[in-house]
């Protein structure tokens, strides 16, 4: 495949993406019982455009999906099928399936051929197709390219019927001329296109193979001039074509009307040989019954079966109200293996580069950018101005570099807002696993997000994906009870799980909250205690038992479910979060849910840092998490019967750390803070306190993260490094992780009432 | 017999104004014969066929552009002789 291909195709995904989102958005919308026929157009055109898309790259199997849930979806449009929870649950799995399949399309892993069916039965239940018409046409072909997997040919295999419309009779049937017959629905021609173009289309296939079309027009269901309706499509044709055309050009035919247009294609006289393919219930069984022809030669075992069942099918055939026969018939014909081969290697080999190395962006923000590289540019020339000027213009270059300054952190931010993307693509990702949980542990679940417009730098929104899809899982699996314990706690049956992101003090901060049982703080401590994670006479706190779910191997799980339960999860969330400068805190309440915050660096680049001194030694700390600085006053300082002392600030007392003894430095001058310390009031993300003293404050300033773990190893009240403006290295501090040190408990309590209340 | 000039695109859009043009033409007869030219015709779309169809009229002169698109339709048959009157 040619590198331009390569593009395309990696543009095409790219829009499938989007589509699918486009998708989410529109059914999320509409099982929020908002049916705007904008929502139900969107969703339609979503789907439309991927299957439009596939269509020209030859991905058969995902053209063929998406078409049936296009035609099921125009039930919705066109007002034949309401929108009820039910049918919008189908159309969501619908579009599980659907974007399972772009990504098989990208070279991911092969979609259970089982669940594709399953998908298309219930889509085509919809638009009133009952399973024993509904052709998955797929059946007798598609094993050819996807792996066999015999078991889905075991229920599926019951309800397919007509299939191909003439697709096996090709080779027997090589001298039949080929019949089309068609009519267009009005919607067709309320796209613009027109029944002569197809008609015209059709005739060029014959030309092009030698012969020339034979037209007739049905003009029986027009009705007289007056109670003709312009819009609306009377007429239907039938065309015989030359033998000589293979059925596949005129599906080409076709390709863009399928959807607004009943066809059907058959060979030779049209009544028996093409409708033979409509296949009995009956029939399939006896192709089941010869297990050993299936899963290497469906095809003949299709043709065999045939002729024995042509009389009754094709009084079928006579009926061609089936939408699901006419859609089946519209599809392009099966992909010889052969034909599939080609593209099946280009996925592997092509599809290399998934992890998109592009993104999209506003243009306006890279013009803003541009503007500002612009400035930049001016003050350059300013400076290097000043620099020749004779008398040294000391404040003329103060004042510009002080505007550099500025300009720096402008293009800072705009490069920020660049690399910026909405935490949505992740959330509504959220869903799907929300539903797939709901369905292996049989519960009913609506997941709330909130915030989704929250932007946040794009590799944090890549690296959040995992830890949010463990998390909901858990949520759905542990948290949420089954509906009968729901109902009998006196909670409505459906559970409520809202996942939140949004903006807190330069960090973003995402919750999990659901309202389900809660942690159970007693199973937690025995399984602890079980698994030897904590010892047998260890007294902990709620806040610290709820956090033992954290602890690896920790699972209450009694048996590993599918889902969760083996004992990792919550541990690599853990890790997860903490890689990225983050934390978990947990909250619940038993009987009414689990709160479980995420709080994340809005970037992993830079940070606004307050530059302190301790022990002599220039530190950071993150400005987002110093509430307030103060002169120690020795009134307010309180020694504990412990020794520890604690600072009462306007009545709330919290404990009083030394950074530099808290750091083990040497420095520390014994006998407390001096009148000259300073006290930095810091808080974690749960809005514990503590009071840092450090000897003095020196700026405020942007720096740059350097990763300590990358390059030394990891240190415990230290997150990062950087690199001060004189070219020293400095550590940046981790104070929730010194707060939670001083105050010797796990994480994350609030100091005390009042703060856990304002929090 | 009232002939009723047909515009020179008779594409989707204008199927509606074609309809009521020829509706209006047979009121004015008083349900009597109207007679159809195509002469001008440029484009004739699915649409307006069936109108043309619909209304059972004759055409009178129809031009290259329309015999072919009758062509093209597979109902060449009804450029001389008009779709039978439904029984009604």
């Amino acid at each position: 495949m040619s590198g331009d291909m390569d593009d395309i195709l990696l543009v095409f995904f790219q829009e499938c993406e989007e589509q699918l989102q486009e998708l989410e958005r529109g059914l999320s919308a509409l099982s929020d019982g908002e049916s705007g026929k904008e929502t139900i157009n969107a969703v339609f055109r979503a789907v439309h455009s991927v299957k439009g898309g596939a269509a020209s790259f030859g991905l058969e199997n995902l053209v063929r999906f998406a078409h049936v849930f296009e035609s099921s979806l125009d039930g919705l449009r066109s007002g034949r099928v309401a929108p009820t929870p039910e049918i919008v649950k189908t159309f969501l799995k619908a579009m599980d399936v659907l974007s399972d399949l772009v990504a098989e399309a990208q070279g991911g892993a092969t979609v259970d051929t089982g669940r594709i069916e399953e998908s298309r039965v219930e889509l085509q239940a919809i638009i009133g197709e009952g399973s024993g018409s509904a052709g998955p046409k797929e059946d007798d072909t598609v094993p050819a390219d996807f792996a066999p997997v015999p078991v889905d040919f075991e229920p599926v295999m019951a309800d397919f019927d007509f299939g191909d419309f003439g697709v096996e009779e090709d080779a027997p049937a090589d001298a039949a001329s080929l019949v089309v017959t068609f009519s267009p629905h009005a919607a067709m021609y309320d796209r613009g296109d027109d029944a002569r173009n197809l008609l015209i289309g059709l005739s060029d296939v014959a030309v092009a193979h030698g012969g020339t079309s034979m037209v007739t027009c049905e003009t029986a269901a027009l009705p007289a001039l007056g109670s003709l309706e312009t819009e609306k499509s009377y007429l239907s044709w039938r065309v015989v074509l030359p033998a000589a055309v293979p059925e596949e050009s005129v599906h080409t035919v076709f390709d863009w009307v399928s959807d607004v247009c009943d066809v059907t294609i058959t060979r030779d006289g049209g009544s028996s040989p093409g409708s033979s393919s409509q296949e009995e219930p009956a029939e399939a069984q006896a192709a089941l019954a010869e297990p050993e022809a299936e899963p290497e030669a469906p095809v003949p075992a299709a043709v065999q079966a045939a002729p024995v069942q042509a009389p009754v099918a094709a009084s079928h055939a006579r009926t061609p109200t089936s939408i699901a026969e006419k859609i089946m018939a519209e599809l392009p014909p099966a992909p010889t293996p052969a034909a599939t081969a080609p593209i099946a290697a280009g996925n592997t080999a092509t599809r290399r580069p998934v992890e998109q190395a592009t993104i999209r962006v506003d243009l306006h923000r890279v013009d803003d950018l541009m503007d500002l590289v612009g400035e930049l540019v001016i003050a350059q020339a300013a400076l290097e101005s000043i620099g020749q000027r004779e008398d040294g213009g000391q404040q003329e270059m103060i004042k510009r570099i002080a505007s550099m300054k500025t300009l720096t952190r402008d293009i800072q931010d705009a490069v920020m807002a660049v690399r910026a993307q909405p935490v949505r693509s992740v959330f509504q990702r959220m869903q799907r696993v929300v539903r797939e949980a709901c369905s292996m542990t049989n519960k009913d679940v609506v997941l709330t997000l909130e915030g989704e417009d929250t932007e946040v730098d794009r590799t944090l929104v890549e690296k959040l994906s995992d830890p949010l899809t463990h998390m909901l899982r858990n949520a759905v699996d542990h948290g949420i009870e089954s509906a009968e314990t729901r109902i009998a706690a006196g909670k409505p049956p459906t559970g409520q799980i809202l996942l939140s992101a949004g903006h807190r003090s330069g960090r973003i901060l995402i919750t999990i909250k659901d309202d389900g049982g809660g942690i159970n703080r007693e199973r937690v401590l025995a399984t602890a205690v079980k698994r030897g994670i904590i010892a047998p006479d260890a007294v902990l706190t709620d806040d610290e038992v709820n956090n033992l779910i954290f602890a690896p191997g920790f699972s209450t799980a009694s048996t590993v479910s599918d889902l969760s339960g083996r004992g990792v999860g919550m541990d690599v969330v853990k890790q997860a979060i903490l890689g990225l400068g983050g934390r978990v805190t947990i909250n619940s309440v038993e009987g009414q849910g689990t709160t479980f915050c995420l709080s994340l660096p809005l970037t992993l680049a830079v940070l606004d840092g307050m530059l302190i001194v301790a022990a002599g030694s220039t530190m950071v700390v993150p400005v987002s998490s110093v509430v307030e600085t103060m002169m120690v006053n020795h009134k307010d300082i309180y020694m504990l019967p412990d020794g520890a002392n604690v600072v009462s600030i306007r009545g709330a007392c919290m404990p009083l750390i030394p950074l530099a003894s808290e750091l083990g430095l040497d420095g520390y001058k014994a006998g407390g803070p001096s009148e000259e310390d300073v006290i930095l009031v810091v808080e974690n993300e749960s809005g514990a306190r503590a009071a840092l003293i450090v000897e003095d404050i020196r700026d405020q300033a942007q720096v740059v993260i350097k990763s300590i773990e990358k390059n030394y190893r990891q240190m415990s009240g230290v997150s990062a490094a950087t690199i001060l403006g004189d070219g020293s290295v400095s550590l940046i501090l981790d104070v929730p992780a010194l707060v939670a040190n001083a105050l010797g408990r796990i994480d994350t309590r609030p100091s005390d009432v009042r703060t856990g209340l304002a929090a | 017999m009232v002939s009723v000039t047909l515009p020179e695109r008779l594409d989707s859009s204008a199927a509606f104004a074609l309809k009521s043009e020829i509706e209006q033409a047979v009121k004015n007869t008083g349900g009597g014969q109207v007679a159809l030219d195509a002469s001008g015709v440029t484009y004739l779309g699915g649409l307006c066929l069936q109108v043309l169809l619909a209304s059972r009229c004759p055409l009178v002169a129809p031009s290259e552009p329309v015999v072919e698109a009758y062509g093209l339709f597979g109902v060449s048959a009804y450029l001389t002789e008009p779709l039978a009157s439904l029984k009604e």
